[in-house]
């Protein structure tokens, strides 16, 4: 028993040399830190933290978890959150930590050039890094694009048994349907959901890569799914994959009417971050120019620093003709979304 | 006394939320969507129960009665899906039914297996070895006399079975099975990645979907009730069933069969780790061929090394606590001692999320208090003591598994008969000496039992996990799930494929140490 107790202390003591929790200080040391809550955790984001690190010398610690975990992290810790920047996948979240003010204003002549107005908020709370469209995906030896147009197409009984589209969990599907609600209104965005439901080929299931593969083998005619997605499957390791990949094509939809359905990734600095500088300075960085390439070419996402040149891939894709609304609005109608999805029976 | 607060702190604080009441989305969940859960989450538990049961009890039936060839190396490896994570099993299965899966190519046809029962078919095969692992040991501590004497009678392995042997191992069978059952309720990775809704994927709704903790935390205290109300059904029926003799045990012989008949065994036994265990891992080990050389890093290693180290410490201090709290509610006879340290245990019907929040809450606002007074007597900037540290994340990993190690260690203590306590305090023993000199020797089994079984389910923990670990530390889990999130399910393999191997070495002992 003894031993068992000598054991514990010592492997206790292991521990605490790794398991450290970064410290909140104000010495002239910890202006070499930064801490970063992020919902990304892509291989390009690793590769520009790292090359942010050399840089700059500030060292950059990374907590993963789903945006909302996250926040709520944030808002509990409250004044003493170690936590310096909040990275999310999508603008409706973004405005959520805005509403929790869990954020902090910003004031930076670089990030205002970087980032257009459109992709940031109106009180600099949050920057989009990064834009993904929600399109439609389809198999060229089955359909045209002729036979596509819009979101609100795919309600049409024409469609019936051949939609793939994720489950209305999705944080992307809920930004679709805010979308929808913001350019309609939410009693015919609950149709529309209530008719794509009865068109579906299949009940909601799996991710992204799942809609598409169910489109190229035939058991659905379209897949919903992000951009970066199909990007992805392209550059897979796995053969198959890639061979799917590079059959498929894209349609943005709705370039004629309201413009496709964008999204984008962003940060914010939060209310009490301890390295606020070096948080402004993380976010500069990724806006400038390489960085936002090095997310066109490594992870497949449009860049929205307009100096920054899209991937070639991307650009084969086709010209996008994106949906002007404010990006803020999809966060504020998010709820209302859930509920509209909930009532429709979209699972 | 203390212990057994500590450890009910945060249950308590999801329990409180049955009292305060959901959020302003409980009719909209009440009307479009508690029906499914109940639904689902009734149909997925009774479907699942039913094959682990069936798997686990042929199982554990075939390898304590009769011989046949490689007994023994079956015997072990059919607790090694044990190892698998449930929603790992779920990935596995998605790809092996896939479009261009093996199954798939195999037959011709693609069937769709991310549905309801799909889902069912998975976490029976995952969570079948509990069944297999508590029955078994009874089995092999079945009074053999009675078994040979029913067996000479009947001349029937398969009356001796259905008549003696399965009736007197019900309570076995039931201690797994709840076991099973609120592994089940609890799952979410798998329930997601399929889209089944069930009670655990509606917690997370209200929670993140509709931004409305108090409705997520309501749901889970309904969930915890639900739990409680199978925990304690179980007990009284194991009470009222109790009729083997604690002290029976020659050891069984094991029946000679047929040639034709061994065989027989032998591709039954192939078959249940066709499903449960080489196609599954078949397939995660094809993906990691391919994957290896993005993910096997100098990172990994670390990673593992940590996770294998977290996991270690934190199963020792909750077998530690388990075992206080046995005690402790043996030597007092306070009714409400008693009734706290039963709550402990429901720790492992609460989603591992939920208890993340009932950790994290109280203990936040106890750090803040903390820090300030720190601040005030030191004069330094005030600075969070305890969050963001290791010691939260084991505090959690206890109160998540304090039932995987209780039960064991519950059931071990009662083979201490009481007289043998009674006969050492009337020779003037302490209690403390009772303990180590004759208590501790007989449970020893159960002890490191229970601790190896707690590693293993700490090894693949993620939800609490993801919310109370530090920066600096990261598990193979987390890992894992860092993949899957991204899309890249073939990445998860390297890591998923770890966990199970790491695992597999506490179920060797396991094995040994239940026999």
């Amino acid at each position: 028993m003894k031993h068992l107790l000598n054991l514990s202390l010592i492997l206790l003591l292991a521990l605490s040399s790794c398991g450290d929790a970064p410290e909140k200080s104000n010495s002239t040391e910890s202006s070499e830190e930064l801490n970063v809550y992020t919902h990304r955790h892509y291989e390009s984001d690793k590769v520009l933290f790292a090359e942010f690190e050399k840089e700059t010398g500030i060292k950059v610690n990374v907590v993963n978890a789903k945006a909302d975990e996250l926040m709520m992290k944030i808002e509990q810790e409250g004044e003493l959150s170690p936590a310096d920047v909040l990275i999310t996948v999508d603008a409706g979240r973004l405005v959520r930590a805005k509403n929790k003010g869990i954020l902090q204003r910003v004031k930076s002549k670089i990030l205002n050039t970087n980032i257009p107005a459109k992709y940031r908020d109106e009180e600099n709370n949050w920057f989009g890094l990064t834009k993904r469209a929600r399109v439609f995906i389809y198999n060229p030896e089955v359909m045209k694009a002729e036979d596509f147009s819009t979101y609100r197409d795919l309600a049409d009984q024409k469609w019936k048994g051949t939609i793939a589209v994720r489950s209305s969990e999705n944080i992307y599907n809920q930004s679709l349907m805010a979308g929808i609600i913001a350019n309609s209104h939410v009693d015919f965005a609950k149709a529309w959901a209530e008719n794509v439901v009865k068109n579906m080929c299949r009940a909601p299931k799996g991710n992204d890569r799942d809609q598409i593969k169910a489109a190229y083998h035939g058991d659905a005619k379209v897949a919903i799914a992000n951009t970066y997605y199909l990007g992805k499957m392209i550059g897979s390791s796995d053969e198959e994959e890639a061979k799917i990949g590079k059959a498929m094509k894209i349609f943005f939809p709705n370039t004629e009417t309201t413009g496709t359905h964008v999204n984008i990734s962003g940060a914010g600095v939060c209310k009490y971050a301890p390295n606020k500088d070096n948080a402004v300075k993380f976010l500069e960085f990724l806006s400038s120019k390489s960085a936002q390439e090095t997310f066109s070419t490594a992870n497949y996402e449009y860049p929205v620093n307009p100096e920054a040149s899209t991937s070639m891939l991307l650009l084969s894709w086709g010209e996008m003709i994106e949906d002007p609304l404010n990006l803020a609005i999809l966060g504020e109608l998010n709820k209302q979304a859930v509920q509209t999805f909930d009532a429709a029976g979209w699972k | 006394m203390a212990i057994s607060a500590l450890i009910a702190i945060p249950i308590l604080f999801v329990l409180a939320h049955l009292f305060l009441g959901p959020g302003e989305s409980w009719e909209n969940i009440l009307d479009h969507l508690l029906p499914l859960y109940l639904w689902n989450s009734l149909r997925v538990g009774l479907a699942s129960l039913t094959l682990s049961i069936l798997l686990g009890v042929t199982a554990a039936w075939i390898v304590s009665t009769y011989e046949f060839p490689l007994r023994k190396l079956f015997s072990w490896l059919f607790i090694v899906p044990l190892a698998i994570p449930v929603y790992i099993m779920g990935y596995a299965y998605a790809g092996l039914f896939d479009y261009s899966g093996f199954i798939t190519s195999l037959i011709g046809v693609r069937v769709d297996v991310m549905n309801w029962w799909g889902l069912s078919l998975i976490l029976g095969l995952a969570l079948y070895p509990y069944v297999y692992l508590s029955t078994r040991a009874m089995f092999s501590l079945q009074n053999s006399r009675i078994l040979e004497a029913t067996s000479l009678l009947t001349k029937s392995y398969s009356k001796t079975f259905f008549k003696v042997a399965l009736p007197l191992a019900i309570p076995a069978v039931a201690a797994g099975g709840s076991l099973v059952l609120m592994e089940v309720l609890n799952d979410y990775g798998a329930a997601k990645y399929f889209n089944v809704k069930t009670f655990s994927t509606g917690i997370f709704h209200s929670w993140f979907s509709l931004e409305e903790p108090n409705t997520a935390i309501f749901l889970a205290a309904i969930l915890s009730v639900l739990i409680f109300v199978i925990i304690y059904c179980e007990k009284k029926f194991r009470e009222r069933k109790r009729y083997a003799s604690p002290m029976a045990s020659s050891v069984r012989a094991l029946q000679r069969l047929k040639p034709l008949n061994q065989v027989g065994l032998v591709l039954l036994s192939l078959i249940i780790l066709l499903f449960a265990l080489i196609l599954p891992t078949g397939q995660l080990i094809l993906w990691a061929m391919r994957t290896y050389s993005v993910v096997l890093d100098y990172e990994f290693f670390s990673i593992a090394w940590q996770s294998v180290s977290i996991s270690l410490l934190s199963a020792f201090l909750c077998v530690l606590v388990a075992l206080a709290l046995i005690s402790f509610t043996k030597w007092n006879r306070s009714k409400w001692v008693n009734k706290i340290s039963k709550l402990t245990v429901l720790g492992y019907a609460i989603p591992g999320a939920v208890i993340a929040i009932g950790v994290f809450s109280p203990s936040l606002e106890l750090d803040k208090i903390l820090a300030k007074t720190w601040s005030q007597l030191s004069g330094q900037a005030p600075a969070l003591l305890i969050n963001g540290t290791i010691l939260l994340l084991i505090y959690g990993y206890i109160i998540r598994f304090m039932a995987v190690a209780y039960a064991p260690l519950e059931s071990g203590f009662t083979k201490v008969h009481k007289s043998l306590g009674e006969s050492a305090s009337l020779l003037g023993s302490s209690k403390l000496q009772t303990f180590y000199q004759i208590e501790l020797p007989i449970i020893k089994y159960s002890l490191v039992g229970s601790a190896l079984l707690v590693f293993v389910d700490i090894m693949k923990e993620l939800p609490l996990t993801l919310i109370l670990k530090p920066y600096s530390v990261n598990t193979l889990a987390v890992r894992a799930y860092e993949y899957a999130s991204d899309e890249r399910i073939a990445e998860c393999a390297c890591p998923a494929l770890l966990i199970i191997a790491v695992g597999c070495i506490p179920i060797i002992f396991l094995n040994r140490i239940i026999k």
